[in-house]
């Protein structure tokens, strides 16, 4: 900073002008913090008591903005909403963000609760920490004021299971509403021309084939993973790390258990895919995944169902029609995909909840899922629809009973609040794991060491 | 004569490199989207279409323009009209003690900052202004964002314009601020335009202010039409580079336009004595 | 008060009235800001419930003692070390080249400045393109001439120069503008005198360009220097600080911190520590602008 040196005033003049100059600042500074207090007192920096609390909310303010995914997932949910207030003559507003960046304006609404969203579409894995945070409103009041007991029996249990807090017993606080569950993708003319004329039971089956396929000397690679850090390797290892039998923690969080030797099975597991995977596979995520699948170049891999449609678009895809869906081969233990549900949500500093409350309960709906399902061919969270015969006559929807198994045998994400720093701690060794940087055993004990420190310091782990 | 083919030589190498991904930006966003990552490379599609460009307007690419458009004219004017009489002032009066350079550095500084952190505290003073999602929140923001490159380069061209002119001027019945209009003003004037340039462009392309500050097509801007194009598992290639074109031609076009009024207007002795 | 009594007092007191508007917004837009920022960077966060409490300096006894920290760091040095330097290299080669007149000099300088009007998301977006593996141009271009495999943004040990040779094309335009306008603002006399002393190309730009140009150089340095320590729309489009947080400069780790983690305590803690490097290179360059006298007093 430039010096503060107290030359003495040469005149009258200057030592006037001088203390002028004093006190202008002063003021400002006074008014300025003035206003900085103020500011603070309306922006409310520090959480109040939360709102969540059982009592049903009377006033609205007649209108519904929602936040949302800007894929099919998400433009279904705008899409309800858009009918809804023309059906019900209300305003509405949809905010539509990147996956990424929704995750961002949703913590920054509800953590400032400045109340700007009455319903908001949130990933599974968000759910724990909005839960934990009481962020979210419990639905429960709402269900008791219309006589329903909880969510709907159709819903399938492991989707009702994660809308609650605490896991599959807590209080209700979303509603499923877009069935997504992992699957694993295969070409079927290939996998037949090695004596696989259905998806592959067990991983032993499944790398068989893959190690066939990357060795024919095609051009085309048996696998292709995804192995950047964070979410991407975690989202391909949990599959296979769960079919080998590992676990990562206790069930009540307690004990972090990432160092076993099933895990260790997993993770070799997961390096021999990396080897019939494409080079440079350890740095890829879920757009390379896709383009390799597209162009024709893998054979197969694990992948959420929103790809269903794209496989058979051709103006994306060189493999329409050759695409085949299987569950999660099998290990150790039945194959188990992660469950990724995107649940709606209503904030707890929504001004308008028994609206939201509403809109949601109609979006989820029988018709107007099915309705959903049928325009954006997002798939469904119920199991009438998953089972309903005039769907399943149309080829476009033939992985239903797929995924519905999938989700039936599905495992959810650890439900701890900080799940996003676990899953990035994580997926940093995976990935050095997968790319050669650090050996399996290194990579899962480094793991297990940081995670543990995560653990203790959120206080789940003494 | 070497001298001069090394010297087109070695231009053209450079400008090789500038424009060729420029142009393939554009190559993309007219091929199929099978086209996009063909191997070997495709430069001008065998079947070139407008389908991406038809896919932004479906998404409200018009909005995304006129939010842009508004935005940067209207930080534009703001930041010039108050950046430059502040620069006038620090250029020409003398602030008691040392609280000019104080003042310069303490408006260098708030450049300084990273601006992630204000993220938090400007969201919470929109908020409780109503101005989230807001064209006038963004205009607000980039203003302050301005101002400080506005002070800077403007009290340097300032300085550089001898004060006898303006003497003359009051001399002849003039007040200060009419001495400043009429004399200093318009000698500064390629000055303003490269200060005006610069802050047209850095409001058309801002990016994470924003995101945050924007939610729907009523305030977003051009920036976030092309973020938006990134989905959950793969990024539409073909819109995105769409979105890319759109939003870089106004500039490099207007950039062409003014390219001479730039490096004059950079040059700090613009006026000689 | 009548508009003569008005007038005079605005006459007299003009100097504070030019300046108010502007230091009022800065005021009111940074005040808040950097007294919420100081606030938070003693607070703890506790992920479980939502709460900030009290934590004394313990966001910055962590901060030291976190690796990721470090890691920023030095991805941040290294990012703004080397683009600075081979952007302020190219640029002055290219000023000079095109500071002389011959033809098509003016279609050359246009096209210079193409790259940094762009923002800085399109440009993202074009590399990310051009440098797609198994399916991108420059990989096809490299394969031309022997060299395969290269992975730029998506392998950890080459991911930072790529980012940097993408900062490189974006920003050295920049350079290039300002020190052409600083050449074509300096004064003809020394370089007659020089031509009639007989000295070379070399010794007229050692004696002569490079010294007179030294404003210009410390203010691109300065601009450019504040604006890479603190770069973010570029990496966080391109690669999101991966893989493997090689790219994660500080910018990144603090966006994470603050979004993913929603630790916004330590953040701002680390900000703080970006601010105060960012201020005294500042105040380096602007001591060093002052001794050259560019802003008479």
């Amino acid at each position: 900073m430039p010096t503060f040196s107290r030359r003495y005033p040469q005149n009258m003049t200057q030592m006037v002008q001088e203390e002028k100059m004093r006190r202008i600042v002063q003021t400002a500074a006074v008014l300025a913090f003035g206003a900085v207090i103020t500011l603070s007192v309306f922006a409310g920096g520090s959480p109040e008591k939360p709102k969540s609390g059982n009592e049903v909310a009377q006033t609205g303010t007649g209108k519904i903005v929602l936040a949302t995914n800007n894929a099919p997932e998400g433009k279904g949910a705008a899409e309800a909403l858009k009918q809804y207030a023309a059906m019900k003559g209300i305003k509405f507003e949809v905010v539509e963000a990147p996956y990424n960046n929704l995750y961002e304006k949703e913590v920054l609404d509800l953590s400032q609760r400045s109340g700007l969203y009455d319903v908001i579409m949130l990933d599974d894995p968000w759910f724990t920490q909005f839960a934990e945070s009481k962020w979210l409103s419990n639905l429960t009041p709402y269900f008791t004021a219309i006589n329903e007991g909880g969510l709907s029996s159709d819903f399938i249990d492991k989707s009702t299971a994660i809308c609650k807090y605490p896991y599959a017993t807590g209080l209700i606080y979303a509603f499923p509403a877009v069935g997504n569950a992992q699957m694993f993708f295969y070409r079927k003319d290939l996998f037949a021309q090695y004596g696989f004329n259905s998806a592959p039971k067990t991983w032993d089956d499944a790398y068989s084939v893959m190690k066939k396929i990357s060795d024919s000397g095609t051009g085309v690679y048996g696998y292709v993973l995804r192995g950047q850090q964070g979410n991407p390797v975690v989202a391909q290892f949990m599959p296979i790390f769960w079919s080998f039998g590992g676990r990562m923690f206790s069930s009540d969080f307690s004990k972090v258990t990432i160092d076993t030797p099933q895990a260790l099975n997993a993770l070799n597991f997961f390096i021999k895919l990396r080897d019939v995977s494409p080079p440079g596979a350890a740095s890829f995520n879920a757009q390379q995944l896709a383009t390799y699948m597209l162009q024709g170049q893998a054979a197969s891999t694990i992948n959420w169902p929103a790809f269903v449609s794209t496989f058979e678009d051709p103006t994306q895809s060189k493999v329409v029609g050759k695409i085949g869906y299987g569950p999660i081969p099998s290990a150790a233990t039945v194959g188990s995909s992660e469950i990724g549900h995107w649940l709606a949500a209503i904030p707890a500093d929504s001004k308008n909840k028994q609206q939201a409350f509403d809109f949601v309960h109609w979006m989820t709906s029988q018709e107007t899922q099915k309705k959903l399902v049928e325009q954006f061919g997002t798939p469904p969270t119920r199991k009438s629809i998953f089972t309903d015969p005039s769907l399943l006559a149309q080829p476009k929807y033939s992985y239903f009973p797929v995924l519905m198994q999938a989700i039936e045998n599905s495992t959810p994400r650890p439900r701890i609040a900080n799940w996003n720093q676990v899953e990035n701690t994580f997926g940093i060794y995976l990935s050095k794991a997968v790319a050669g940087d650090m050996s399996s055993k290194d990579a899962l004990s480094s793991a297990q060491n940081d995670v543990t420190s995560l653990m203790k310091k959120a206080g789940y782990v003494k | 004569m070497t001298g001069k083919i090394l010297r087109y030589v070695f231009l053209i190498l450079v400008m090789i490199v500038v424009v060729f991904p420029i142009i393939w930006l554009i190559s993309t966003s007219i091929k199929n989207d099978v086209d996009i990552f063909a191997m070997p490379p495709i430069l001008v599609p065998s079947h070139p279409t407008g389908k991406s460009y038809v896919g932004l307007v479906d998404n409200g690419l018009f909005a995304y323009l006129l939010n842009s458009s508004i935005v940067a004219v209207a930080t534009c004017l703001v930041s010039i009209v108050i950046g430059t009489l502040a620069a006038y002032s620090l250029a020409r009066f003398k602030l008691p003690g040392t609280w000019t350079s104080r003042i310069s550095f303490w408006v260098l500084s708030t450049r300084m900052f990273p601006p992630i952190v204000t993220i938090i505290p400007l969201f919470q003073m929109l908020r409780v202004m109503g101005l989230v999602n807001t064209r006038l929140g963004l205009v607000i923001t980039y203003t302050a964002f301005n101002l400080p490159f506005v002070v800077w380069m403007m009290r340097g061209f300032f300085a550089e314009i001898p004060r006898d002119i303006e003497e003359v001027a009051m001399v002849e019945g003039c007040t200060r601020m009419g001495a400043f209009l009429r004399t200093s003003l318009p000698l500064a004037v390629p000055g303003l335009a490269a200060t005006a340039i610069f802050t047209l462009i850095l409001s058309w392309n801002e990016f994470l202010f924003a995101l945050i500050v924007t939610q729907t097509t009523q305030s977003a801007t051009l920036p976030i039409l092309v973020a938006s194009r990134v989905g959950q598992y793969q990024i539409l290639w073909g819109q995105m580079s769409a979105a890319g074109v759109i939003a870089m031609a106004p500039v490099l076009a207007f950039a062409f336009a003014v390219q001479r009024y730039l490096v004059r207007g950079m040059s700090f002795g613009a006026v000689k004595g | 008060m009548n508009i003569k009594r008005l007038a005079t007092w605005g006459d007299r007191n003009l100097k504070y009235l030019l300046l108010a508007p502007t230091i009022v917004l800065l005021l009111v837009l940074t005040v808040y800001p950097l007294f919420f920022a100081i606030i938070a960077s003693f607070e703890t966060f506790n992920i479980r419930t939502a709460t900030y409490s009290f934590g004394g300096v313990s966001n910055f006894v962590n901060m030291f003692t976190d690796p990721f920290f470090w890691n920023a760091m030095k991805n941040t040095g290294i990012y703004t070390g080397v683009a600075v330097v081979v952007e302020f290299g190219l640029g002055l080669a290219l000023a000079l080249v095109l500071n002389e007149r011959f033809a098509g000099r003016d279609v050359f300088r246009s096209l210079m400045l193409a790259p940094m009007m762009l923002p800085p998301i399109v440009v993202a977006v074009i590399f990310k393109i051009v440098f797609m593996q198994n399916f991108g141009i420059s990989n096809w271009l490299l394969g031309l001439i022997g060299i395969h495999g290269m992975l730029w943004e998506s392998a950890s040990r080459t991911a930072l120069f790529s980012l940097i040779i993408v900062d490189i094309w974006e920003w050295t335009p920049f350079m290039f503008l300002i020190l052409l306008a600083g050449l074509q603002a300096l004064p003809s006399d020394p370089y007659e005198a020089a031509i009639v002393d007989g000295a070379g190309p070399f010794q007229v730009f050692r004696h002569i360009t490079f010294p007179l140009l030294t404003p210009s150089i410390l203010i691109a340095l300065l601009l450019r220097l504040m604006d890479t320590l603190r770069i973010f729309d570029l990496i966080f489009v391109m690669t999101g600080g991966g893989p493997a947080n090689a790219t994660e400069t500080m910018s990144l780790y603090v966006y994470q911190t603050a979004f993913r983690f929603s630790n916004v305590g330590s953040a701002t803690a680390m900000s703080f520590v970006l601010l105060i490097i960012t201020v005294a290179i500042g105040n380096f360059f602007v001591s060093r602008l002052r001794a050259e006298e560019v802003f008479t007093q």
